[in-house]
């Protein structure tokens, strides 16, 4: 869903992870620009998934991706060192918004 | 609110809790301490517990740079960051609306959208919070 958003507005997806271990193996493997992550996710979560991935690249631009009622684990993340986060259902303008404002 | 950054976050707190920002330098380490208290420091002839932030984020070390003599609780101490950023005033309307009571070690007590465009997602730190939990009171 919110890669489909993302290729729209013209951004390459690079690989996509099923689970928070291969999340983090992914990143290494592909150092992308930017990391989309579910609060929710299998295996690790994906609050670990972001402190495995900012502890290998401390400037590594995650943005988190929260269902409502997430909203604790939302800070839980930024602690752990994502950028930003955006609460589904996801609506495109709030996506890209968000992804811009991690990109810089 | 005082803007500074803890191991590639921002973060920010109440700047009336603020009494000074000093250059890191060593402090005295506490036998049985917590691992975020980093130890004592001689300010002025004036003892303070510091702590580092970026240990309590999980962090395993930091680049502390400043401390920020904070005070919280009525107790004085230090706050170790990487570095000071900014001051800015923060609209009301700018803190996001999130559910702190179960995030991580209860020091945040919020987040808010700082920067001229509030492009920004700052960690709003509990300086009382932190006084509570770093000098065991």
């Amino acid at each position: 869903m919110v890669g489909d958003i993302l290729q729209q507005a013209g951004f390459e997806v690079v690989g996509e992870a099923e689970t928070g271990t291969q999340a983090v193996e992914k990143y290494k493997q592909l150092r992308p620009d930017l990391v989309t992550m579910d609060i929710v996710m299998p295996d690790m979560g994906g609050i670990e998934a972001v402190r495995e991935i900012t502890k290998f690249d401390p400037g590594a631009k995650v943005l988190m991706c929260s269902a409502m009622g997430q909203q604790a684990l939302v800070v839980e993340a930024i602690q752990a060192g994502a950028k930003d986060f955006v609460v589904k259902p996801f609506q495109p303008s709030r996506v890209l918004e968000a992804v811009q404002r991690v990109l810089g | 609110m005082l803007l500074f950054g803890v191991a590639g976050r921002l973060c920010a707190c109440d700047l009336n809790a603020i009494r000074e920002i000093v250059p890191a330098r060593s402090t005295t380490r506490l036998p049985g301490a917590p691992a975020w208290v980093c130890g004592l420091l001689n300010l002025r002839g004036t003892l303070l517990t510091v702590v580092s932030l970026a240990v309590r984020f999980g962090e395993e070390d930091s680049a502390m740079r400043s401390i920020i003599v904070a005070e919280g609780e009525g107790r004085v101490f230090g706050i170790g960051v990487d570095g000071v950023r900014d001051v800015q005033s923060v609209a009301g309307d700018a803190f996001e609306d999130v559910d702190v009571q179960r995030s991580a070690g209860g020091i945040v007590r919020g987040l808010a959208r700082v920067g001229s465009a509030r492009d920004q997602l700052a960690l709003v730190c509990d300086v009382d919070a932190i006084a509570r939990q770093a000098l065991a009171l």
